[in-house]
Formats: C-alpha cells, structure tokens, sequence
C-alpha cells in the first residue's frame, strides 16, 4: 500500500479520537495556566492575604492522595463544549478484589409489601437526578430496559427497594440482555447501580477493609477494585479457563445515593472516566498522564 | 453560535451558515490545511473550499460533530491539493516527513493484486487507537491527522521533542504489527 493512500485511510478514523486530540492538548495548556494561577494564590495565602483554593484543601481524616485529582480545565476557546474534567491515573489506587458476595436477600411479605415498577420519571422523580452517567465509553450504548426498575414500595408508601441497575454494553440481544463477546465469552461493558438505601453485593477485598486504598476524585472517595475473572468454557478434565479478562469496580457515595460500577473487558482509565462524569456531571473527562 | 443552529442554517439553505461557520471553525481548519500545504494562499482556498463543501453536503448529511465534520474535509482536500503540487514539484508544510513516517507502517509499493479492504482498515485503525492511553492517542493524531509538527506537539503536551519522537516511532512499530497480525497486507 502506498503511504498516500494509507494517510487517507487514516482520515476516515473515529471522530471523537480526533476531537479528543485537539480538546486534550487545549486542555493541557489551559491546566498549565491555571496551575499558575493556584501557585500565585498560594503566595497570596502565605503573606496572609485570603484566596480561593478552598477546593484543594483536604479535610482531616481523609485518605486522599498527595495531590488532586480532579481540575476543571474550563471551556477551550472557540469552541462551544462543555468544560472539561482533568484527572490524573497516579492518583487512582486499585485493590484486588476475591470475588463478590450478594447481600441477603429479603423476602417482603406481599401482605405489607407491593412489587412496583419505576418508569424514567419515577425514578427521576425519586433520585431527583438523570442516573445516566455524562460519559459513556465509545463502543457502548445503553440497554433498551434502562428507563425502567423494579422496586419495592411499603403498604405506608415507604420505599423497602430501590436498587436502580443500568447497563451499557457492547451489544444486546433482542430481549434486551447483554450479549458476550466473541473473542472473550465475557461481556463488554458496565452495569451501574444506584441506591440510596444500600447496594444489593459487596466488593470482597484482600485487603483488610481499614487497609483498602481509597482514591479522590472531586473530593469523593472512589474505592477502584481488580479482579482477574477467569472465563469459560473450562477444560473438562484440568477445569482451567479459557482465559482472563479484566474486571473493575468502582464505589462510592455522592449525594447521598450509592453507586457501583462493574466493568468487564473494559480499561482502567475509561472506568475512572465513567465515575468521574458522574461525579462532576461533565462528558469531557481527560486523563492527564 | 451552537452547532446545532449553525447546521440548521445549513439545512435551511440559509447563506449566513457560512460566516458562521467561518468565525467558529476557520481557526480550527486553516491550521490543518497549513499543516499539510506550508503556504497561506492554498491553505485559504482549502479552507474556503470546506465551506463549499460543507453547504453541499448539508443537507442530506447531519454530521454529529461539526469540528471534525469540517476538519476532515480541510484535510481530504489539502491532502489532495498537497499530491497535486507535488506532482508539479511544489513543497508543502510537514505532509512530506508525515508521510516518510507513515511509510514505515506500510510497503509503500503498489501491488495490482492487494486489495485492502478500506473499511476494515479503518475499523482496525480504531481497534488500536482504542487501547491506547488517551495521550499518546492524541500525540499519534495530531500527528498523523492533523500533521501538526513535532516541536508544536512537544509544546502542547509539555514533553521534549525527542520524547514525542520515542513515542510516536514506537505507536508506528505497534500499529504496523497490530494490523499485520490482523492479517492486512500492507
């Protein structure tokens, strides 16, 4: 092939690769700047005079990394996209999950107990916020069933469940479910769960649980978890899988709803970047290396 | 002006989408098409040229990102107005080095019996921009899409010259193993 007609091609790549390129190193210049700025406050703050880096001071007792995590680039000039989130992967810790167990599940007696099925509205109604997150990673679209849950309303009108499960995978099959890969028999993609009463499993850390590292994003603890989950089919004399693939999870708790994010076949930093648009409400989240 | 109204200007045949367009988006394209042709006057009429282009694919086409909408056909055209002057032996910006970089992922040889499936070139393309960490995502397209020059690519991302060099001599060595062990002949 020639190099010219291989230049071409490579015109024709992904769009918000080449979006991304130009909103990234934009970003970086106008980091620089403000970073400037936060030293020149900093002076400020040392000769007595009152500043506004509030938002970089740390509260005693948090497990912050040493330096931030998040930054708001602002808005690049000329261009009319919202404002970018800056994060950095040195600041994201990662504990090595063994596996997850399901909470108990209760039984609600149909006596005081009614099975309710939530529409968008009502579940937007009851969050008081879209659950969607603001940044979905390339590839993945969200399930036809997401505008919907199944939940668990008191006889007295007191929510008993209200665990909101959205997907967004790489494909789905007609009744909706997520489909495997073909390579990977795994699926590719996450499930984000919303509660404000309580997640339905639970991570099992290595680590013991005051030892688990926590991770500041936005001044939200975010504790990331890996797995290597093995995948099938398995062999049937040694049971060895066929493989691995990367497992990730991220949970935290802002305002005042629970989340969970599962991540299989996907990396790291898009992980991060699906936590961080929900906690910033920003789309534009760029990793700074 | 939102791209959403400057698109509708578009589609209502509505001559005013074109200074609009201009105003938001010719400092976007004109680097592009400078980066590629090294001179002022050829790279105003490409950028001007997208703009013709633009007004008669709009409608039927509704692009969803209009930036890149417009940056692709800057560079279609200024790469294809770049072969033209090199045919008559007329220079041009950084597209000469670009290209020599880019000759050491392919042959550079043409074979009447290799057929490259564009569309699935592309799709590998994405395949492994995709892995990669967005950084050097974006050092490798600003490079090879938008031809920017080393010494601006050092300077926007804050690393040495011979940083950016390492990396991007390292993502072509990747690239061209990752797409000839996806059996593509290049």
């Amino acid at each position: 092939m020639r190099k010219e007609e291989f230049c071409e091609v490579f015109g024709g790549i992904n769009e918000n690769y080449v979006k991304e390129a130009r909103t990234a190193s934009k970003s970086k210049k106008t980091l620089w700047v403000k970073w400037a700025a936060a030293a020149a406050c900093l002076t400020a703050v040392i000769a007595g005079a009152a500043t506004g880096l509030t938002n970089l001071d740390r509260q005693p007792g948090d497990t912050p990394p040493a330096s931030s995590a998040f930054e708001n680039s602002g808005r690049p000039q000329g261009t009319e996209s919202p404002a970018a989130v800056i994060l950095s992967m040195e600041d994201i810790a990662v504990n090595e999950i063994s596996g997850f167990v399901d909470a108990a599940r209760k039984w609600y007696d149909p006596a005081l107990y009614d099975s309710v099925v939530w529409d968008e509205e009502d579940i937007l109604g009851y969050y008081g916020k879209d659950l969607v997150p603001a940044y979905i990673p390339d590839g993945l679209t969200a399930s036809p069933q997401n505008g919907s849950a199944s939940v668990i309303i008191g006889k007295d009108g007191s929510v008993a469940l209200d665990t909101v499960w959205l997907n967004f995978y790489h494909d789905y099959y007609e009744d909706g479910s997520p489909k495997l890969t073909e390579e990977v028999s795994a699926l590719k993609g996450f499930v984000l769960t919303a509660s404000k009463i309580g997640l339905m499993n639970d991570c099992v850390y290595l680590l013991p649980e005051d030892e688990v590292k926590v991770s500041d994003i936005g001044g939200t603890p975010v504790t990331f978890g890996y797995r290597r989950a093995p995948y099938g089919p398995y062999d049937p004399e040694t049971h060895e899988p066929s493989g691995y693939f990367d497992m990730y999870v991220a949970e935290f708790e802002f305002e005042d709803i629970q989340y969970q994010i599962l991540a299989e076949q996907m990396e790291l930093e898009e992980v991060v970047k699906v936590a961080a648009s929900i906690i910033s409400g920003e789309e534009s989240i760029l990793i700074n290396e | 002006m939102e791209d959403s109204r400057i698109v509708q200007l578009y589609w209502d045949r509505n001559e005013q989408a074109i200074p609009a367009t201009s105003e938001k988006y010719g400092n976007y394209c004109a680097p592009i098409a400078r980066n590629i042709l090294g001179n002022s006057e050829d790279t105003e009429e490409c950028v001007n040229d997208t703009y013709l282009h633009a007004w008669n694919a709009m409608p039927p086409h509704r692009p969803a990102v209009l930036s890149t909408f417009l940056g692709k056909i800057t560079r279609n055209l200024s790469f294809n107005r770049y072969q033209h002057n090199t045919a008559q032996k007329r220079g041009g910006g950084e597209t000469m080095v670009v290209l020599d970089e880019l000759a050491e992922i392919v042959s550079d040889t043409e074979r009447v019996e290799q057929v490259v499936d564009r569309r699935e070139l592309v799709r590998a393309m994405n395949g492994f921009l995709g892995r990669l960490p967005s950084g050097k995502r974006s050092i490798f397209i600003c490079r090879y899409w938008y031809f920017d020059s080393i010494s601006d690519i050092a300077l926007r991302f804050g690393k040495t010259e011979n940083h950016i060099s390492v990396i991007l001599n390292r993502l072509r060595k990747k690239l061209h193993d990752y797409l000839c062990e996806r059996g593509f002949e290049l």
